[in-house]
């Protein structure tokens, strides 16, 4: 099947099969290996991507899925040499420690942000729910997306969340 | 790694039944979020998956007035309508917000965004959500197959874990949940990860100035074989006045249930601890009810 989508803004076509997996194709194929393969039963979140804006499991989505539509992953936020300020707020709240579950975690927390901007903790815990930590950074985690929020109030955008 | 299939994609409901009675080892894909899992752990294996997600007649929400024969005021979901649409809809929010605050905790918010009500119902999922407040509300299914369209009510859908009424090629079109404005419904569970240990679906129309109680329907996930109606609840507690029931704590309401639940002991619990999850699920429903009729 011939696929035409945006990956991380921008334009790609390629060939796949329909029984591809589209955690596979964008880890294999397109070397994007931020988002990991780990529970493959969508429980764990790690390989959280984000298709139009919403987070799904990449590992339980067939590639052909990515027809026509808009794939984020973690390699499209912010970039080597500049973190977004969700990513910077992360840091500065200790909401990482090995890192694993991060890009997911980050992912589903700029998915929020741009929905909610001033998210109340119920709409964290709501949203953040299928994303494990194994380390347990979920103070850090929540703390960094109530951080990153209040910085974008603070900057008086028109509130929306980049 | 999936095995390989060929992949089809129908933009009729007539279509996509032909090609299910037509090709051999076929499956309906919508979402995924259960058959891609069941698929991936080779428990089934498909030669060729059938997309619904082409087909418009599958689409939409909506109310329904009377079909002209004195029938009810419904609410019909298309059941290509995922669990995050469901959460977010105007006519949901509007007419069954009850339905919204169920479909908001289906899962996770990943599952939402790619599961489907009428897969949900399809899979036959002991633990399903829907199914109980389906089953509470007198919900009807409609499914389409070689010999046409049919309803099946909500009570006569689920046969066994994993196992509904749909006939082989059949697939469900929407799902139609009747509107009565008397009528107050809420759902509530216990659950530590993405599916219920215990769920409890009520549907609760009150008389005598709220004071006493018309009509109770009560439904059960998680803690059968299929998800269940309590008729022995629901026959004990019509009639009853509400200040009576209240009195009532968990432990009341789960010996009273017992009367219609065996659950077995599992890794998810035990038989008692089920029944007592179900008690404080049905005092912790009745109680949220009765206060919103109250402030109505």
């Amino acid at each position: 099947m011939e696929i035409h989508c945006r990956v991380n803004g921008h334009a790609v076509a390629f060939q796949v099969e329909p029984y591809e997996l589209m955690a596979n194709v964008l880890r294999n194929r397109f070397g994007l290996k931020g988002l990991k393969v780990a529970c493959e039963r969508q429980i764990c979140g790690a390989c959280t991507v984000l298709l139009d804006g919403e987070p799904v499991s990449a590992c339980c989505t067939l590639a052909l899925e990515m027809r026509g539509r808009d794939v984020e992953t973690i390699e499209g936020v912010g970039n080597a040499r500049t973190l977004h300020d969700l990513q910077t707020a992360f840091i500065e709240e200790a909401g990482l420690q090995c890192g694993y579950c991060t890009p997911g975690m980050v992912l589903t927390s700029l998915a929020l942000l741009r929905k909610k901007p001033h998210p109340e903790l119920a709409d964290i815990t709501e949203w953040l729910h299928g994303n494990i930590c194994r380390c347990a950074s979920y103070a850090g985690i929540v703390a960094a997306i109530q951080r990153a929020a209040r910085a974008a109030a603070k900057e008086g955008s028109d509130g929306s969340y980049a | 790694m999936l095995r390989p299939f060929s992949f089809h994609e129908p933009t009729s409901l007539a279509e996509a039944v032909t090609l299910h009675a037509t090709l051999e080892n076929a499956a309906y894909y919508a979402g995924g979020t259960e058959l891609l899992l069941i698929m991936k752990e080779g428990l089934v294996r498909y030669d060729h998956l059938i997309n619904l997600k082409s087909i418009e007649a599958l689409r939409g929400i909506e109310v329904r007035e009377n079909n002209g024969r004195a029938g009810q005021r419904r609410l019909r979901i298309g059941a290509l309508t995922r669990h995050a649409e469901l959460t977010e809809d105007a006519t949901v929010a509007r007419h069954i917000p009850a339905l919204a605050d169920l479909a908001r905790r289906i899962g996770n918010i990943r599952v939402r965004n790619a599961g489907t009500i009428g897969g949900n119902l399809a899979f036959g999922e002991p633990r399903s959500d829907l199914a109980a407040f389906l089953l509470a509300l007198g919900a009807e299914i409609e499914a389409v197959g070689l010999e046409g369209s049919r309803k099946i009510p909500a009570g006569e859908f689920w046969l066994g874990p994993l196992e509904t009424a749909l006939l082989p090629d059949e697939v469900v079109q929407a799902v139609e949940l009747p509107l009565d404005p008397s009528e107050r419904c809420g759902y509530a569970k216990i659950a530590v990860r993405e599916f219920p240990t215990a769920g409890v679906a009520m549907s609760l129309t009150l008389v005598d100035g709220a004071e006493r109680v018309g009509a109770l329907r009560l439904a059960v996930t998680a803690v059968h074989a299929v998800p269940t109606r309590l008729p022995q609840v629901e026959h004990w507690a019509s009639g009853q006045e509400v200040a009576q029931l209240l009195n009532f704590g968990p432990d009341e309401w789960a010996e009273v249930a017992a009367g219609d639940l065996h659950p077995v002991d599992d890794i998810y619990g035990s038989k008692d601890y089920k029944l007592h999850l179900v008690g404080v699920l049905i005092a912790r429903l009745l109680r949220s009810l009765v206060t919103d009729a109250a402030e109505a």
